[in-house]
């Protein structure tokens, strides 16, 4: 224990040996403060900064809005949104579209449309693609259930539905995209065939399964 | 703060005096401390290897990457540094107070009890009970306890301070009195809200990450400055470059710092302006950091010298530099256009890690390595294993921050692109990853040196051995 502490105490920078080795003795007093001034530059540095913070708080403030998520104002952020629904229609701006759209159907479907082996079918090669449009719209629509052939191999998924979360133009946008990407060379998928089918499709709830498709291919 | 020797005198007696009434509550604390510092740096050793070795350790559930990481962040963050940054902020504001540490057996049951805690929700954690909100992973009824521990905490720290004997407030102080104050409110306000009713779905993630960002903005921050702010001046025996720096950059960190944790979610649906603020406040961190940089390193000017000589002053000089360059980092990271790379990558660990390692951890040791042997009457046992330990923890931790920031940011700029498959993202990280290992395995060296240091301190504490030992590092003052 350090109770050892002499009586005769002396100061720091002079201590003997045996101060030096009692490390209660051996500091330097509590610190205290020095008075320099704050140098003028860094005062108005620190003023430019404050102004700039002002500006990038209003320009990037979303009108302190509970619904603007992004950069950039309501009306364009709308606007977006919009121009997904009700863009244009030609094979190449669907394309473009269905790309991005894409993105969600990457998680399984995998980015260069190989899938899963074993788990979630293939999109490139496979007549269930490049085949009818009604089929695969359809299985947008409601989803897929059940065991189903794709590329000579067996898969047994759940294909959710899409037809809640995305229009008959980002339907027909990703569909006409997976249709001609990769290997793929079918025919572009317009928003009212779509249309029409979900119409037709309204009442149902269920998922499709792959016989079911299969019958009504062979229907039409 | 006498001219004549008696003053010196009685100042050294009452210094004797503080420190053995601070002594078994702070030895436990940091003793503790040096336990989940150890704890922790295996789970984090057994996590970092996972990343590039999935086998490893693969079959045992209670050893996956999900549970093995927060329990490293949670030993680390609620055992290491809580603990051994208690002890630091008790015998700081006793010595800076000139009173004796209050509410002494209080603060030693807190310590047992702290430690079961922590066991408890790391067990937790393990077994799978994680909440599974970041930082806040221990299980309610664990933080409830370690809420009321903190309160006493707060309590003992706030007694000591309205006691003084000082008339003068130093710097040190305002940092101790903020974090006591700020920070039990910040624990018990998160949990409640978090794992109450208060918030849900967005609203969470947005106090999860006010919570999570001011643990250290508002907790270890101000413990580490206020030990930087007392050891440097303390060492060199010099005054503080300029108080009204000192002022400047107290206030802009109580005026900033609370909201800038928002700049974790730019980009998520949550309100524009929400993240804005975030960006803004993290922008206008540069003041406080700005001003504590000049005022530490305008006080060490002509010392750098010291370096050599005093463990303490480089493991403390070391975190200082480190809080400036996280800081800076910290705010350039908030901006868009900078995020938009480096969220979600392994850019943000290393970042994580310059705050809590290079600034927090190192700022730790260095008061450890001042404080314990005054409070035990004990040198350090070998100059050769403190240069070690800074050492191996100092490059391993530039070598962590290196590798992990490149390695991120390329991570980064491939997420970006659409045309790259996951995988092969996950494969151009690799060689960073093993990097991390390495830097691991480096700081893990270390740790075990450094809890050789102490254990050995304490133990011929323990048994009344070692008293006339030199100190390890000859030139004076250490």
């Amino acid at each position: 224990m350090s109770d050892s502490l002499r009586e005769s105490q002396e100061s720091p920078d002079e201590g003997d040996i045996h101060e030096m080795h009692d490390p209660i003795a051996r500091e330097f007093e509590r610190p205290e403060d020095g008075y320099q001034p704050i140098p003028l530059t860094l005062i108005f540095l620190f003023f430019a900064l404050v102004g700039w913070g002002g500006w990038y708080l209003g320009a990037y403030s979303g009108d302190w809005r509970v619904d603007v998520f992004y950069p950039g104002d309501r009306a364009t952020a709308a606007a977006e949104a919009q121009k997904e629904s009700s863009g244009g229609t030609s094979p190449e701006e669907l394309a473009t579209l269905g790309k991005r759209v894409y993105a969600q159907c990457a998680a399984c479907h995998q980015q260069n449309g190989k899938g899963v082996a074993g788990n979630f079918p293939p999109l490139d090669g496979t007549e269930w693609v490049t085949g009818p449009p009604q089929t695969l719209i359809r299985i947008l629509l409601h989803g897929l259930e059940g065991p189903i052939q794709v590329a000579g191999n067996e898969y047994n998924a759940q294909m959710p539905a899409w037809g809640g979360q995305l229009s008959d133009r980002q339907i027909a946008a990703v569909l006409t995209y997976i249709r001609s990407a990769w290997s793929n060379q079918a025919g572009p998928v317009k928003p009212a065939q779509v249309e029409s089918l979900r119409k037709e499709s309204a009442d149902r709830s269920a998922s499709w399964t792959a016989s079911e498709l299969k019958s009504l291919e062979s229907g039409q | 703060m006498g001219d004549s020797e008696t003053d010196l005198e009685r100042d050294a007696q009452s210094r004797k005096a503080i420190d053995a009434s601070a002594r078994l509550p702070v030895v436990f604390m940091m003793a503790s401390g040096v336990f989940w510092l150890l704890f922790g740096t295996v789970l984090a050793f057994i996590a970092s290897f996972k990343l590039h070795s999935p086998w490893f350790l693969a079959d045992q559930a209670w050893l996956t990457f999900g549970r093995v990481r927060p329990a490293h962040l949670n030993t680390m963050i609620y055992g290491w540094a809580s603990m051994t940054g208690i002890g630091v902020l008790l015998w700081l504001q006793a010595r800076l107070s000139r009173v004796r540490v209050p509410l002494r057996k209080s603060l030693i049951a807190v310590g047992v009890v702290w430690n079961f805690a922590v066991l408890a929700g790391t067990v937790a954690i393990l077994a799978g009970g994680s909440t599974s909100v970041e930082w806040l992973e221990f299980p309610p009824w664990v933080a409830a306890i370690l809420g009321a521990l903190f309160v006493v905490v707060m309590a003992a720290s706030v007694l000591t301070f309205v006691r003084r004997n000082v008339e003068h407030v130093y710097v040190s102080q305002w940092y101790l009195f903020g974090a006591v104050f700020w920070f039990p409110f910040l624990y018990i306000a998160g949990n409640l809200v978090i794992h109450g009713t208060g918030a849900s779905g967005v609203a969470e993630a947005t106090a999860n990450w006010w919570y999570a960002h001011n643990v250290l903005g508002i907790w270890f921050t101000p413990i580490g400055l206020a030990a930087a702010y007392y050891f440097i001046p303390k060492v060199i025996g010099r005054p503080i470059h300029s108080y009204y720096l000192s002022l400047l950059g107290f206030w802009t960190l109580a005026l900033f710092y609370n909201w800038a944790g928002t700049h974790h979610l730019i980009g998520g649906p949550i309100p524009l302006w929400v993240q804005t603020v975030g960006i803004v406040a993290s922008m206008m961190m540069f003041i406080p950091v700005i001003t504590v940089a000049i005022n530490h390193h305008m006080t060490m000017v002509g010392h750098f010298d010291k370096l050599e000589y005093s463990p303490t002053l480089r493991f403390i000089v070391f975190g200082a530099m480190s809080y400036t360059l996280v800081s800076v980092q910290g705010s350039l990271t908030a901006l868009r256009v900078v995020n938009e790379t480096t969220h979600f990558t392994h850019y943000t660990i290393a970042h994580a890690h310059l705050g809590m390692y290079a600034f927090v951890t190192m700022v730790l040791f260095g008061s450890m390595y001042y404080i314990l042997p005054r409070l035990t009457g004990r040198e350090w046992s070998s100059g050769p294993l403190i240069r070690a330990h800074f050492w191996t923890t100092g490059l391993g931790m530039v070598l962590y921050w290196v590798g992990l920031t490149i390695g991120g940011w390329i991570q980064g700029q491939m997420l970006k692109n659409p045309d790259i498959a996951f995988i092969e993202i996950v494969q151009t990280t690799l060689p960073y990853l093993w990097s991390r290992s390495f830097a691991a395995a480096l700081m893990s060296v270390g740790h075990f040196i450094f809890a050789y240091l102490v254990g050995r301190m304490l133990y011929e504490w323990a048994t009344d051995r070692g008293k006339d030992r030199l100190p390890p590092m000859l030139g004076g003052d250490q």
